[in-house]
């Protein structure tokens, strides 16, 4: 007995919203029913984040884009057109597996230790960017680098990981050189994370898996990313959960140069 | 006055009797207060409309006699059913309050079609265990993990009926349960689970999620053509791979036909297998070449020639696998181009039922029917011998009409519009020469759905889910 003459439509995009965005677009190739109550608002609703009016609202001023396209299609848009916000300063989007939220804070919002001063550091435009200007390190002892986040802007009941994504223009700077990473929020009892990492991909075989893992990484943009460390975003309670603070370091006063920074960028991290 | 009921009642009321000086006072109270039970019920908040059950049971019943409610099911049968279990549910509790019904017998309350007695009985036995207010949150919650160990279907149904009653936090339990069900299964699984018919069209089920700008039915062909492409360069690659000879040319036609007739001079003559295997590398070469021209020539002439060719090379390489095509395709018009591929059906052109899912399988599958059939006894001769002399006409008309054929195909083409003769197998699939050919006249005549192209032809688009070609 086919299931979907008992069931009403929306008793079926009830179900499929309790499920996650991928299962959603698997249901859709199931049957006819199913992909109609796919298609349904209440579905997409539950996968958006609650606040994406703000940020699309933030985006154009004018309510017509909610308004004319359906929550399915702004899901999407989310997904594969990060908004960019604040001043060019943060990107916005949604991850598409799960529906949370994927902050990127650009160059230009973070507090790069003279980064202003120019024979240290540069901000150039780069067409492969999607920000309008990347910080470029001509020549610096002390690298510092820091990534700050309101807490309450991520989605709730997450696992974040803070990811530093950078290009390395000339590499003999940062091989076999350790640079330092930390990443602490506010208020969740002092404990950040801590570790140090070399920025280079880990193109050697013979390192361990542990740490080929955690190493650098290409990513399908063309830039390399780094895990700088993760932490967990609970439920909003009170009504300010305080900030993220990320911070890269190297200081021991060697001269380092040809980093390209774009920014550092929060995404769910599945556990494990 | 709802603030007012969370007093004693009794002093309410006296006060509302005061206020209203009127004998429907008790009337009154009891339809307020139902009417925020109801309302608490809907939202799903037992605790409160717990209260309020309990002060309008005692006011509506001074005497605390246990009262029930009667209730009819979709199958007419009628039950009695104790008030306060059934006033969880915010219909039942709608219609005993704002209309009245479910005193007696006669005035039954009549439950919605979705509920049936088996259902009525599971969610009573829900109703019973939550509306006790004395229970734990831990003690309901493991009463509901137990409660929805049922199989798929009753679960279903249960959802059903209580989505019909109202009863959102049943509703909540159940569609959570199914939604855990189907978390992580494929579409086919699903469709297992719920016994659902397989209706969707297989271009809409890789109808992507719509892209404002992209046609998906054109992505969909530009990815199929691709595929073709690249299984074509497979073929010649691997075909090339295993002969000695590397003769990679671009014979021109009558070059090889001239060399196919050359070389099936006496069919009757028992091959050795060495000669054999010569032939079927040559042939292989000439289909190998066919094959280059073919994607050369697609590129100039839409395709038209390939056909022909490769289905002339069909005929040449894989004699095991002949079958006879649809009569009705082999109209012999002389109206235009398409004429060719007539004649080329006529030469019993091998039916590759290759439906769009270009695996490499194929390519290996027919390779693989030719070796059966050199290991086996030779070709059957007479076969041979028809299939020889097939080619021969065929080549025959192929170099004395050629020029004049191409003239009345290019100015043809712009004309004909609807009679489309795809050559096809028995089972109507498409084959995979035809994909360019097809591909060229959708993009060139602008018509922008695939199927209406197809319309009209006997022709089946069958596209399976996109899976990535296996390559073995």
């Amino acid at each position: 007995m086919d299931m979907t003459k008992v069931l009403p439509t929306d008793c079926i995009s009830k179900i499929i919203s309790l499920t996650s965005p991928r299962d959603a677009c698997r249901s859709s190739s199931v049957s006819s029913v199913f992909k109609k109550a796919e298609e349904s608002d209440d579905v997409w609703e539950r996968f958006l984040p609650p606040d994406y009016q703000n940020i699309i609202l933030q985006y154009s001023s004018s309510s017509s884009l909610t308004d004319s396209l359906t929550k399915r299609q702004i899901f999407f848009h989310l997904c594969d057109h990060p908004f960019l916000l604040d001043n060019g300063q943060m990107r916005v989007g949604l991850e598409k597996e799960s529906g949370k939220k994927c902050i990127t804070v650009g160059a230009k919002g973070l507090g790069i230790i003279w980064g202003d001063t120019l024979p240290y550091w540069d901000s150039i435009s780069v067409p492969q960017s999607r920000f309008p200007s990347v910080a470029r390190l001509n020549h610096v002892w002390w690298l510092d680098i820091n990534g700050r986040i309101s807490a309450n802007i991520l989605s709730q009941r997450t696992n974040y990981a803070a990811f530093f994504i950078f290009k390395l223009e000339t590499e003999h700077c940062f091989t076999h050189r350790y640079v330092e990473m930390s990443v602490n929020k506010e208020e969740s009892g002092g404990n950040g994370s801590h570790r140090r990492a070399i920025l280079e991909a880990s193109r050697n075989g013979k390192k361990k898996e542990r740490e080929r893992e955690r190493g650098a990484r290409e990513r399908e943009d063309g830039w390399m990313e780094i895990e700088m460390g993760e932490f967990f975003i609970g439920e909003n309670g009170d009504d300010d959960e305080g900030f993220v603070d990320c911070r890269l370091w190297e200081t021991n006063g060697y001269i380092k140069g040809g980093l390209l920074v774009e920014g550092i960028e929060f995404r769910p991290k599945s556990s494990g | 006055m709802v603030s007012t009921m969370m007093e004693n009642p009794r002093t309410a009321w006296s006060r509302d009797v005061d206020l209203l000086r009127c004998n429907d006072a008790t009337e009154i109270l009891i339809m307020k207060v139902g009417d925020v039970m109801v309302r608490n019920l809907a939202r799903g908040a037992h605790k409160e409309a717990n209260k309020h059950l309990a002060q309008w049971t005692v006011l509506g019943n001074p005497k605390m006699i246990k009262a029930y409610v009667w209730l009819q099911t979709s199958d007419g049968s009628i039950q009695q059913v104790e008030q306060e279990i059934a006033m969880f549910c915010p219909l039942i509790c709608h219609e005993i309050i704002q209309k009245g019904m479910g005193s007696s017998k006669n005035y039954a309350i009549c439950l919605p079609q979705r509920v049936s007695p088996a259902m009525l009985s599971l969610i009573l036995d829900y109703c019973r265990f939550h509306q006790v207010p004395g229970r734990s949150n831990k003690e309901r919650k493991s009463f509901d993990e137990k409660f929805i160990r049922m199989d798929t279907k009753r679960l279903c149904e249960l959802t059903s009926a209580a989505d019909s009653l109202q009863l959102k936090p049943l509703v909540d339990l159940t569609s959570r349960a199914l939604a855990r069900i189907i978390e992580g299964k494929t579409p086919e699984e699903i469709r297992e689970i719920f016994h659902l018919p397989d209706d969707l069209t297989e271009e809409e089920k890789l109808e992507p999620l719509k892209n404002t700008t992209d046609d998906p039915r054109i992505r969909l062909l530009n990815r199929l053509y691709a595929k073709k492409r690249k299984e074509l360069k497979e073929r010649e690659r691997l075909k090339n791979v295993e002969v000695e000879e590397e003769h990679v040319d671009e014979r021109s036609v009558d070059d090889l036909l001239s060399f196919i007739n050359g070389n099936d001079r006496d069919p009757k003559e028992i091959k050795t297998s060495k000669n054999r295997k010569k032939n079927r590398r040559k042939k292989d070469q000439q289909k190998n070449s066919f094959l280059k021209e073919a994607s050369e020539l697609d590129k100039e002439t839409n395709g038209h020639n390939i056909r022909c060719q490769s289905a002339e090379a069909d005929t040449i390489g894989e004699t095991s696998n002949i079958r006879h095509t649809e009569d009705d395709t082999f109209s012999h018009k002389e109206t235009n181009g398409h004429n060719i591929r007539c004649q080329s059906a006529d030469a019993d052109t091998i039916g590759e039922t290759s439906n769009i899912r270009y695996t490499e399988d194929d390519t290996f599958a027919h390779k693989v029917e030719f070796d059966d059939g050199d290991m086996d006894d030779e070709i059957d001769p007479a076969l041979q011998e028809k299939i020889d002399r097939e080619v021969a006409d065929f080549a025959r008309r192929l170099n004395s009409d050629w020029p004049m054929r191409m003239k009345e195909f290019l100015s043809s083409s712009g004309q004909e519009r609807t009679s489309m003769h795809f050559p096809t197998n028995g089972n109507s699939f498409l084959r995979r020469h035809d994909y360019p050919f097809l591909l060229s006249r959708f993009l060139s005549s602008g018509v922008d759905d695939i199927s209406s192209c197809c319309a009209g032809t006997g022709l089946r688009m069958e596209m399976t889910p996109y899976k990535p070609i296996q390559m073995t």
